[in-house]
């Protein structure tokens, strides 16, 4: 069902509890992850320099956001020290409607950053996908890799019809 | 955290003036090259979306000095299954030419251009935040009945 990097170090891995962080939103709110206990949510992180993010973005918006958040999902874009005004661009730009919260200093990134060809944190979690459960567990997660990009995130929607037992 | 972004690594920008000196008056050409990497490529000067980070050359004329508007090669189009778009993008020795223009007047003596590269690369595995890197050109301005240089 997913594709997971088993062989990646490093990050959160599988089954572990994400640490509660809270974050600044494109809305003007402040999000604290421990808010969303009870629902599972999908965190990823993007940058709007990045080609693959770009690639992405009308799916996540289209394929994940609209088609679950009635049945329970929370998704949260985190922007990887990006300038502010840019990424709220670049969501408006993609017509994005979950919340994008700014991670400023990289901090809360550099927790779900993998070691990852010698890149620094804030470089290798760029397009990284997680999934949590309802009790902030991380039952999915994947990193950019080049040679088999998901541009749809089928592999991340995968997880969240079995996660919520939701058809499309 | 670490701020060391993989693109440090690469070779610095170089900056040539074509011919190598220029007096009052004179026409040249300023030269700033980026060496991509084998297996690496930067956006072009025309990114294919919107947000991408065109590659750009931004110089600092002196006093007395003209440069025209930096003439950027032409880009290679990249297909790749995951998007619709076709990447523009540099690869190998990329050459931005910058026309440059020496007042009449301007006496002789030594005179430093500054400027920035912007770019953003991607290796095989990965895409890289964009860096901007400075260049610096020691411009020479001869008397016009100097000797021509090569």
């Amino acid at each position: 069902m997913t594709v997971t990097e088993a062989t990646i170090e490093g990050s959160y891995e599988l089954g572990e509890v994400v640490t509660d962080f809270e974050l600044p939103a494109t809305s003007g709110d402040r999000v604290r992850l421990s808010d969303l206990r009870g629902q599972p949510v999908l965190i990823f992180f993007t940058t709007t320099w990045c080609p693959y993010c770009s690639a992405e973005a009308p799916f996540l918006e289209r394929e994940i956001w609209q088609r679950y958040r009635g049945v329970g999902l929370q998704v949260l874009s985190i922007q990887v020290k990006e300038d502010e005004a840019l990424a709220a661009s670049f969501a408006q730009h993609h017509g994005w409607t979950f919340p994008v919260l700014f991670d400023e200093d990289g901090a809360v990134s550099g927790r779900f950053a993998p070691d990852k060809e010698g890149l620094p944190p804030e470089v290798a979690v760029i397009n990284a996908h997680f999934v949590l459960n309802a009790d902030g567990v991380v039952v999915y997660r994947d990193f950019l890799n080049m040679e088999r990009f998901d541009a749809r995130a089928s592999h991340v929607r995968a997880v969240v019809d079995e996660l919520l037992g939701a058809a499309s | 955290m670490s701020t060391v972004n993989p693109l440090d690594a690469w070779p610095p920008p170089a900056i040539r003036l074509e011919p190598h000196q220029l007096a009052s008056g004179d026409r040249g050409r300023i030269v700033v090259t980026i060496d991509v990497p084998d297996g690496c490529h930067v956006q072009s000067a025309q990114p294919a979306e919107p947000f991408l980070i065109p590659t750009s050359v931004e110089l600092d004329a002196p006093p007395g000095v003209t440069i025209g508007e930096p003439v950027y090669p032409p880009a290679e189009c990249e297909h790749y299954e995951w998007t619709p778009i076709e990447l523009s993008i540099y690869r190998g020795i990329v050459e931005v030419v910058v026309p440059v223009e020496v007042a009449t007047g301007v006496p002789p003596g030594a005179l430093t251009m500054a400027g920035r590269v912007r770019y953003q690369g991607c290796t095989e595995y990965t895409c890289l935040p964009p860096v901007e890197r400075p260049v610096e050109l020691a411009l020479s301005i001869v008397s016009p009945d100097a000797p021509a240089s090569s």
